[in-house]
């Protein structure tokens, strides 16, 4: 499998394991029509809200030569955010698209990225990088350059519990083989 | 990794001829870092007879919560810690307890009390820094109630867990530092190697090689290490780190002068250029500034010592000498 059929994928995934992990939450896709969401089928809202769930959006299908427009993706990365500041974010980018190139690191303006993803940066975030050409039924080809960050659902305290328990039961079963083997 | 996709010291005792299956005896897990750990899970499948160390500061239960909350991978978030959590795994779900040492100041690894002896000890973490450790993965920890972001985890402020070690065979000694550095305190990092007097107390001669810790880093760096663990002007060896551009000009200057010879397994800087469409490339100028590529070719350095103190060194053609 291909870095971007892998990388495909996993948004698919995501989808489902955000339903496991969160039963709970309910976690919101809002529906096609809605505003809120672009071609990608990605939400500008936090998974984490708690709303009646919904199927994630599909992208619908405008027929042949309806469509608002078709994009040509010639490069994706995935991103992690190293360190940020007010005016600029360090970044590694791991190279989707051919995953034989080594990753790289790049320093960013705080302006390229969009003002709804600027509350999600940190240490440790991460985002999609996409560079193509985009052509519409009413303009002419262009590029773009899209860097959006990933909305993954957020820990919940079910699961901090669960791995701290684990935890407990592993050190108690090494400290209780260590004293009989003494 | 290997190019081959092998951890490196596998590949590299395959390389020599060295059955890992029966002939390796003991693995040393230095501290949770990702340059430092990764293979580590499969190297101790296949050295089924060899003992695992491991820093004690890894085995307490903050690090291994943090490990277990990682183990469901959403994303790819798991990979700054995805070694370890593989490591915990190994050690807690098969239940190879056995194997398990956890290593502090003044563990012995091997010890041969020959008239030649050969022996491997630690003199690292000390006790507050397994303690400090356990307080900086409690920050690495997600808290009940917060409902915190998932994101990739990434080590902050100085490495408390690094198991730094001296090698003494025969006449021959070597100082391997690890990622240990100093942070301010006398009671962890090298303050404290030098300051508890674990040389005297072990026997442990000045050592004729310096694995420099921490990549070169000015954090790394204590001149009494080099005053009293240390003969003049020893051989010193690292690797880099790219991603911080260690070693920097200003520590390859200061080791250098203080260094019989100073050996770096490739540039901390890489001049590579990635050949992408012409597109791509222009628009990513446009955007990205101070450009670094993480150069993944691999330097090798190897010494072969001998019981009366002297040694060979073998580099390739990635290796720079100061």
């Amino acid at each position: 499998m291909s870095t971007y059929e892998r990388y495909l994928k996993d948004e698919t995934d995501l989808f489902f394991q955000e339903e496991l992990v969160n039963p709970v939450s309910q976690t919101a896709y809002p529906e096609t029509a809605g505003a809120n969401v672009d071609q990608e089928g990605y939400t500008n809202q936090d998974y984490s809200r708690s709303t009646t769930y919904r199927p994630k959006m599909i992208p619908r299908s405008f027929g042949p030569n309806k469509a608002p427009h078709v994009e040509e993706i010639k490069q994706v990365w995935y991103g992690v955010v190293l360190g940020c500041n007010d005016t600029e974010i360090r970044v590694r980018l791991e190279d989707y698209t051919n995953e034989e190139n080594s990753d790289e690191e790049v320093t960013l303006a705080l302006e390229e990225i969009e003002e709804q993803d600027q509350s999600l940066i940190e240490v440790g975030a991460l985002f999609f990088w996409h560079i193509g050409y985009r052509t519409g039924r009413n303009y002419p080809k262009e590029r773009f350059s899209k860097i959006r960050f990933r909305r993954l659902a957020k820990w919940s305290d079910s699961e901090l519990e669960s791995a701290q328990e684990l935890a407990k039961s592993y050190v108690a079963n090494f400290e209780q083989y260590r004293s009989n083997h003494a | 990794m290997a190019e081959s996709k092998k951890p490196v010291a596998l590949e590299y005792l395959d390389r020599i001829g060295v059955d890992v299956s029966t002939q390796v005896t003991g693995l040393l897990v230095t501290h949770w870092h990702g340059d430092h750990i990764k293979g580590a899970s499969q190297l101790f499948q296949e050295c089924a007879q060899a003992a695992i160390f491991i820093s004690a500061a890894l085995q307490q239960e903050e690090a291994i919560s943090l490990a277990c909350l990682y183990q469901r991978d959403l994303a790819r978030t798991d990979k700054g810690i995805g070694e370890f959590r593989k490591i915990v795994d190994f050690i807690y779900n098969q239940q190879n307890y056995s194997r398990i040492i956890p290593t502090t100041s003044n563990t012995y690894l091997f010890n041969v009390p020959t008239d030649n002896a050969s022996k491997l000890v630690a003199l690292s973490p000390s006790s507050q820094a397994t303690l400090l450790s356990s307080i900086e993965f409690q920050y690495l920890l997600p808290k009940l109630g917060t409902r915190s972001a998932r994101k990739r985890i990434f080590p902050r402020g100085p490495n408390f867990n690094a198991v730094a070690t001296h090698f003494t065979f025969g006449s021959f000694s070597a100082l391997l530092g690890s990622d240990l550095e100093d942070s301010g305190n006398v009671n962890t990092g090298w303050s404290a190697v030098v300051g508890s007097g674990v040389f005297k107390r072990q026997g442990l001669s000045k050592s004729n090689v310096f694995k420099v810790a921490h990549h070169g880093s000015e954090n790394g760096h204590n001149a009494k290490v080099w005053e009293e663990l240390l003969i003049e002007k020893p051989l010193a060896i690292t690797t880099p780190f790219s991603s911080h551009k260690l070693p920097k000009p200003t520590d390859t200057e200061r080791i250098a002068k203080l260094a019989g010879e100073f050996v770096v397994t490739k540039k901390s800087e890489s001049k590579k250029k990635i050949r992408r469409d012409r597109m791509v490339e222009r628009e990513m100028s446009s955007i990205a500034r101070d450009r670094n590529v993480i150069d993944s070719s691999m330097g090798h350095i190897q010494i072969r010592a001998k019981l009366d103190g002297s040694y060979k060194l073998n580099t390739n053609d990635h290796c720079i000498s100061y």
